[in-house]
């Protein structure tokens, strides 16, 4: 999953970073309003985590140009302000959710995903394809009893396969969804992972789940 | 509890009850002496009537009396009386009515005329009208048969006659009686309508006040900016409520101010607050990676001293504002001051430290506090060194005036502007309105504004000309 963070504060953009990063997700960040708009325009995130008070643009006027050119990225405000005003406007402008600083680093993981899973219309986290079950909560595969053991770039890409079932997604886009924008990866890490993830799926019994469309790219049915 | 309706309906009651008594009793004073003076003009006529029968010649004394002509005399029911004596108390005549009774009698001296009450042994009241007269001479006193009552005396000196006369007081006492009951009633009705009169009055009087009370009542935090408004100006009120309004802006500004400061504080910890929590989570997911977490031990390093430094001012300025922040005088030596300052503020940079020029007359020493004027100094060059115009100097100016020394520090700063200078030593302001910067925090000026107090010594910022920013401190001790 892609990620946006703008926020100014340059230890909390790294930490965010470095976190989520971990956890598989690809994280680009912004320092400021206008840079943040810049880079949500010209690349494609599933959410953008978004402060309030930021130099150069503020956060409210980033959300509204976004809404307004139909960016349709799930919209995450983090911010400082706490104030009942501050969190209705935000929603109203066309936020997807609102969270307080301070706050749990796993709440605002479980805030993504939920922000994820309403974009794709999922509303149940475990996700069952034949014998495999995907839980998107806890980020665990499992095939029956067994579970199913994915690196972070792994799981990512198969969650991003999920999230858009039914929908051929080529080499580039699942790069786009895997890998931050400064990254430099060729189209084969793609191959490479998708065969990591079939091997290991065959190795606990699990069914190949994910289709390959020969020019096209790779879907799950 | 004192009351002013209770207050002014007692007074202005209490002295209508007085007045209503003092007019009362002027009123029955005069009404009954009238009617006394009336009674007693009656028994002047009854007596000038007696008078007139009453003859002498010779010695000889005779008064021509008839019953028919005046009953009065004789009846039985309610009647007068009359008593004639010779002035050596021989009774000469009294009337039927007395029977066996005799009336007390006086003696006034010359032509005097005496009233007096008295009750008969009946138990009637009854006024008394003494007189003593020389009956008239008359020469036709010879022909007693022509009249029914006669009295011869003979006397050798009988020519002083006292006559007392009586009257019955029953009407008198009625009417006295009568004018006592409607004047107490009078009274009454004056004072109950006084008292109504004033209650309306009062109330409506102190209807604006009641009002005034009510929209007090009304009154909360929120709606502290709403102005108190009376329907009607009244003289005595509307110096209250133009004071009360004031007072309510004053507290409506001071809770303004107190939110914005607790917002700012929360907004400014919040952050570090944020970054420290955010640090300690993800920290665990990286416990392998000694480089990050070396990185974030800095990081919390970092973030503490910041917080540090952030309470640490507010609790001066804390202390300032309760005077418990005293001044430690000490002759400084001010060049050395400086020059550390300057070193401290570029960070050994020598570029910045170039940057820097001091002027005037730097090595003259200061009574001050010393701490408190490197708080100050620090504050100010440092924010010159973070803000200004790389293109500018930095300067600082140091003259002296006589026994004082002013100390004035100008940079370059493009984005300020006027209305910003009326901010700058408020708690928390920040040019920049994102509080990016976490090396500040917006209390350095508070701070240096909170010192300058303290040590006596006026400051004051100012916008000039060609966009240089300059922060003057005078009334610094020379010695």
């Amino acid at each position: 999953m892609k990620i946006l963070i703008i926020e100014d504060s340059e230890r909390l953009r790294r930490t965010l970073a470095q976190g989520l990063e971990k956890l598989g997700y690809s994280v680009d960040l912004a320092a400021d309003g206008k840079k943040g708009l810049q880079m949500a325009m010209y690349s494609e995130f599933n959410v953008i985590i978004l402060d309030l008070m930021l130099p150069k643009m503020n956060g409210l006027t980033v959300l509204k140009s976004l809404r307004r050119k139909g960016n349709e990225a799930s919209i995450l405000i983090l911010s400082a302000k706490d104030q009942l005003n501050d969190r209705i406007k935000g929603l109203e402008l066309g936020a997807d959710d609102y969270l307080v600083k301070p706050f749990a680093f796993d709440e605002l993981c479980a805030r993504i995903n939920a922000v994820c899973r309403r974009h794709y219309n999922l509303k149940d986290p475990i996700i069952r394809i034949e014998n495999v079950k995907i839980d998107t909560q806890c980020k665990q595969v499992s095939c029956g009893e067994l579970d199913i053991t994915l690196t972070a770039s792994e799981y990512s890409l198969l969650e991003c396969l999920l999230f858009q079932r039914g929908r051929t997604l080529s080499k580039n886009q699942l790069i786009n969804w895997l890998y931050d924008i400064d990254s430099d990866v060729s189209s084969n890490v793609i191959e490479v992972v998708i065969a990591s993830i079939r091997r290991k799926f065959k190795k606990s019994g699990g069914a190949d789940i994910i289709t390959t469309r020969r020019g096209f790219g790779y879907v799950i049915s | 509890m004192s009351s002013i309706s209770k207050n002014l309906i007692t007074s202005i009651l209490s002295g209508s009850i007085v007045l209503a008594i003092i007019v009362g009793i002027a009123i029955d004073y005069t009404i009954s002496a009238a009617l006394k003076k009336e009674f007693d003009q009656t028994l002047l006529q009854r007596a000038g009537q007696l008078m007139s029968l009453t003859k002498q010649a010779n010695g000889l004394v005779e008064f021509d009396f008839a019953d028919e002509l005046m009953p009065e005399y004789e009846r039985d029911e309610e009647p007068e009386y009359f008593q004639l004596l010779f002035s050596n108390d021989k009774l000469m005549e009294k009337s039927h009515s007395l029977n066996q009774l005799s009336l007390p009698h006086f003696a006034p001296e010359g032509e005097n005329i005496i009233y007096s009450d008295y009750v008969l042994p009946n138990g009637r009241k009854i006024r008394l009208l003494h007189i003593a007269f020389t009956p008239r001479t008359d020469d036709s006193f010879e022909k007693p048969n022509k009249i029914d009552k006669k009295q011869r005396v003979n006397s050798s000196d009988p020519k002083i006659i006292i006559l007392t006369i009586g009257k019955g007081r029953e009407t008198l006492n009625e009417l006295v009686n009568f004018i006592h009951s409607t004047l107490i009633l009078a009274a009454i009705f004056f004072i109950l309508c006084v008292l109504l009169i004033i209650r309306l009055s009062v109330k409506q009087s102190l209807k604006p006040l009641n009002d005034l009370a009510t929209q007090i009542s009304a009154l909360d935090i929120q709606s502290l900016e709403q102005s108190l408004i009376v329907s009607q100006e009244i003289l005595e009120i509307n110096p209250i409520v133009i004071q009360l309004n004031v007072m309510l802006e004053r507290l409506s500004r001071s809770f303004q101010r107190e939110r914005q400061f607790s917002s700012d504080v929360s907004h400014e910890l919040r952050t570090p607050v944020a970054e420290l929590r955010l640090i300690s989570e993800v920290g665990r997911l990286y416990l392998d990676d000694e480089e990050v977490l070396l990185k974030y031990f800095d990081d919390l390093a970092e973030i503490s001293k910041q917080m540090e430094g952030i309470v640490t001012t507010l609790r001066a300025l804390a202390r300032c504002e309760e005077n418990v922040e005293q001044a430690q005088y000490e002759i400084l030596n001010l060049e050395p001051l400086i020059n550390k300052i300057i070193k401290q503020v570029s960070r050994n940079n020598i570029l910045i430290e170039k940057n820097i020029c001091v002027l005037g007359d730097p090595w003259i020493s200061v009574l001050t506090d010393p701490v408190k004027l490197q708080v100050i100094l620090t504050n100010i060059i440092g924010n010159a060194v973070s803000y200004h115009d790389v293109s500018q100097k930095i300067e600082i100016d140091v003259r002296r005036t006589e026994n004082t020394l002013s100390i004035t520090i100008t940079n370059g700063a493009r984005d300020l502007c006027n209305e910003d200078i009326d901010h700058l030593f408020e708690r928390f302001w920040r040019k920049d309105v994102a509080r990016t910067d976490m090396h500040h925090s917006g209390l350095g000026l508070s701070l240096v504004k909170s010192f300058c107090d303290v040590l006596n010594i006026k400051v004051e910022a100012q916008l000039n000309p060609q966009q240089s920013f300059s922060i003057r401190l005078s009334n610094i001790a020379a010695t």
